[in-house]
């Protein structure tokens, strides 16, 4: 949580690290360097909770001075231009995409670049006129954003209706093979394009993406919704305030039976981590300013009134598994009934507590907090014993009917996000619709999000990002890499060995 | 009522377009000397040990069904020969009626199939391995090596249609009006069938059906290569082939070599 003067040199000394990564590091510990006590009014025992590594704010900082996740209207862009930036309303592909070129660089966010750029596809298609031309256009575009936007956490959505821009837009990223933008099919399953949908399925195969997020389920939950950053659903002209998550993996070290996880342990860091939050939202509406000054608020393009608070787990299976230990029974998160219940029960005491809260700021959801299932970060050995959101750690995964049928039991816990990746070998190419069979399947078993890649893909899906598996290998040789993302996927996959995910055949 | 099942996948992805449920059965009629599911050939009373295959009754099966239904397209009986356990199937086909999944059986193509109303009607696709005409087993190639090529013999051919090509050709014709099948393989080897009319005239039959998936594979022993040099057929045979069937119009084929 806290920075130190110590941190600051190593950044300024550090060989393998950009001037833009290391500009934005500066920026991130110069927050850090204040007291929480003093500035939040943390109290002790919330100071130690992050000590002790249960609660866990990702480093998002201290001196809160922006939300976290931003989701601007790019329909008001379309519509109305923008004053601040001096952009006319565009007309033409070719104005609609250098407005937004323009727009992404004063968008905020966690990673200091846009974390949703928009659905793409329908922002474009009232402008496509010539398929061949607008096709280069579309590629040069998408490639700007992987090269300027050095970072995967940056996604794009698109939807499934049968346009002319959703296709030159796959046909696109399957040529580019970037990492960046991330992004994601909201596939509506009482209307989607057959064809659109087998070749995002094959482009997913080839180039890890895009990922497809339930639109039944998201659209049911906000009046209108876009996925950002790893798969976090969040409401348009919105997004997230913050997202602190507790490591359930470390929290159930504390407790010595089942009684007293759900009667003391559980319930108390619930409690701080509700406090955590509740003073980090206020810091940052009250204090910082942002909604005060923010060209993005006084031209419509985001509402305070549409931010949530995102209130993150990691480490269900440990936290299972651990229990049922405690408890002298066999079992494992994944493979047994008996822990899947055990799960569902952590998850609904959690959710019923978390919704009793009134939260700060958050008219949206009517003062309640939103479950997140956080896919993890390697901040610190603690990460080691909290496997992702609500998944089954890589290594003890059963077959995909069984995986398929257990994780559909936990996506309706987390509607500001969670998901699935799964990995398939190259004979899915011959018989996509043996792929479709089964994310249509799983999304009428009520998954919420889930992503596909392939075996020989050089492009893979760590937990919720993308990073190509040569940039990793450059990293671990200290060559100097460009995306900050590479170094998170190096180090989750040391940890939790994700580039060996079990391969469906 | 209980069939021998040798295994189960409940996902797969090559036995028909989409997700399927893929049952193999124990016990076949032939002993293809290129099978690659050869642990599926003896029959139950002669298979070694309770690890070669268990029986599931028509329940059980439904039960493993309705575990992944949400998952898959349908359900495909293969092994092993599933038109040995005709009543059985019909059975489980019945049983699957309303869970709206389809019913697929792969099958060596040996018995007849259109004349049993009660198969047909309960059977949604067919995949039909085309033997040619005798069980291509190993004896029986040595036991045929009567034509070098037996493309060459009219006589021969004449012959073939009245053993062989005249009754498969009335089943499929009825299959094919009734669009259930699915999909068509032919294993290329010299010395059992005339290679070059049997694909040509299935090729005719099937060329307006672009659905349908035709697949021409060359033969691959299981185990050493040498029991089987004679009847392994040339480069130069297969582009022939492929041309023939290109030429005739069959536009959804491969050919594996």
């Amino acid at each position: 949580m806290r920075a130190t003067l110590e941190d600051i040199k190593s950044v300024i000394e550090s060989d393998v690290l950009t001037y833009e990564q290391k500009h934005h590091i500066l920026a991130n510990l110069a927050e850090r360097m204040l007291d929480p006590e003093e500035l939040l009014g943390y109290t002790k025992e919330e100071i130690k909770a992050h000590e002790e590594g249960v609660i866990c704010d990702l480093n998002e900082g201290i001196g809160l001075y922006r939300p976290r996740y931003i989701l601007p209207d790019y329909n008001l862009l379309v519509k109305k231009g923008c004053k601040f930036l001096e952009i006319e309303k565009p007309n033409t592909l070719e104005e609609l995409i250098n407005a937004l070129m323009i727009f992404y660089k004063h968008v905020p966010s966690i990673t200091s670049f846009p974390v949703y750029i928009g659905e793409l596809d329908l922002l474009m298609e009232p402008f496509i006129t010539n398929l061949d031309k607008d096709f280069i256009l579309i590629k040069s575009f998408l490639n700007y954003i992987d090269k300027v936007i050095s970072d995967s956490f940056c996604h794009a959505n698109i939807s499934s209706k049968n346009t002319k821009a959703g296709k030159l837009i796959l046909k696109a990223i399957g040529e580019l093979n970037n990492p960046t933008p991330n992004i994601t099919m909201k596939l509506d399953l009482e209307n989607y394009d057959s064809d659109l949908l087998n070749t995002a399925l094959e482009t997913s195969l080839k180039v890890a993406k895009p990922s497809f997020a339930n639109d039944k389920i998201y659209s049911s939950e906000y009046d209108d919704y876009g996925i950002a950053s790893c798969y976090n659903g969040l409401p348009i002209a919105g997004g997230g305030y913050t997202l602190p998550r507790i490591r359930l993996g470390t929290l159930v070290k504390r407790a010595n039976s089942e009684k007293d996880f759900f009667e003391n342990i559980l319930p108390s860091y619930i409690d701080l981590m509700l406090s955590i939050m509740d003073k980090r939202i206020k810091y940052l509406v009250e204090e910082s300013n942002f909604f005060k000054s923010s060209f993005l608020v006084k031209e419509g393009f985001i509402s305070k009134d549409r931010f949530i608070g995102m209130f993150g787990l990691i480490g269900l299976s440990d936290c299972v598994n651990k229990l049922l230990e405690i408890k002298g029974i066999n079992g494992v998160f994944g493979k047994s009934e008996e822990a899947d219940d055990l799960a569902i029960k952590i998850l609904e005491f959690i959710k019923i507590r978390v919704d009793k809260h009134k939260g700060v700021y958050t008219p949206y959801t009517g003062g309640k907090y939103i479950l997140h299932g956080q896919v993890g970060a390697s901040l610190m050995d603690e990460d080691d014993f909290n496997t992702p959101a609500h998944r089954i750690s890589v290594g003890n995964e059963p077959e995909l009917p069984e995986h398929l049928n257990q994780a559909a039991k936990f996506h309706e816990f987390f509607p500001s996000g969670t998901g699935d990746v799964f990995r398939f070998d190259q004979t899915y190419f011959n018989n996509i619709n043996a792929l479709k069979d089964i994310l249509l399947g799983s999304f009428n078993k009520n998954f919420r999000y889930l992503s596909f890649y392939g075996a020989n893909s050089d492009l893979v899906r760590v937990t919720g990002y993308l990073v190509k598996r040569s940039e990793v290998e450059k990293l671990k040789n200290n060559e100097v890499v460009r995306r900050s993302t590479t170094a998170f996927g190096k180090g989750t996959n040391e940890r939790a060995r994700v580039f060996d995910r079990k391969e469906v055949k | 009522m209980k069939i021998p099942v040798h295994k189960i996948i409940p996902f797969s992805n090559v036995d028909g377009i989409g997700n399927r449920m893929a049952i193999f059965l124990q016990g076949c009629n032939y002993n293809c000397v290129y099978c690659h599911n050869p642990e599926t050939i003896k029959m139950p009373n002669k298979a070694k040990s309770c690890s070669d295959f268990r029986y599931y009754s028509i329940k059980d099966l439904i039960k493993e069904i309705d575990k992944v239904k949400a998952f898959i397209r349908g359900v495909t009986i293969s092994g092993g020969e599933p038109l040995l356990y005709e009543s059985e199937i019909i059975s489980l086909f019945r049983e699957m009626e309303s869970m709206n999944l389809t019913r697929y059986i792969d099958t060596n193509f040996s018995k007849p199939i259109t004349k049993n109303k009660e198969l047909l009607n309960s059977t949604d696709g067919f995949l039909i391995d085309i033997k040619g005409y005798n069980n291509p087993d190993i004896n029986i190639l040595n036991a045929n090596k009567v034509y070098e090529n037996l493309d060459e013999s009219d006589e021969y051919k004449r012959m073939y249609d009245e053993i062989y090509l005249n009754d498969k050709i009335e089943d499929l014709k009825i299959l094919l009006k009734l669009n259930k099948v699915k999909e068509i393989r032919i294993v290329l080897i010299n010395g059992i069938y005339p290679i070059k009319y049997l694909v040509k005239t299935i090729s005719n039959l099937i060329k307006e059906h672009s659905d349908i998936r035709f697949k021409l594979i060359r033969v691959h022993e299981r185990g050493s290569i040498n029991k089987i040099k004679n009847y392994v057929p040339s480069n130069a045979q297969l582009d022939d082939l492929e041309k023939l069937v290109r030429e005739i119009g069959v536009k959804n084929f491969e050919v594996t070599r």
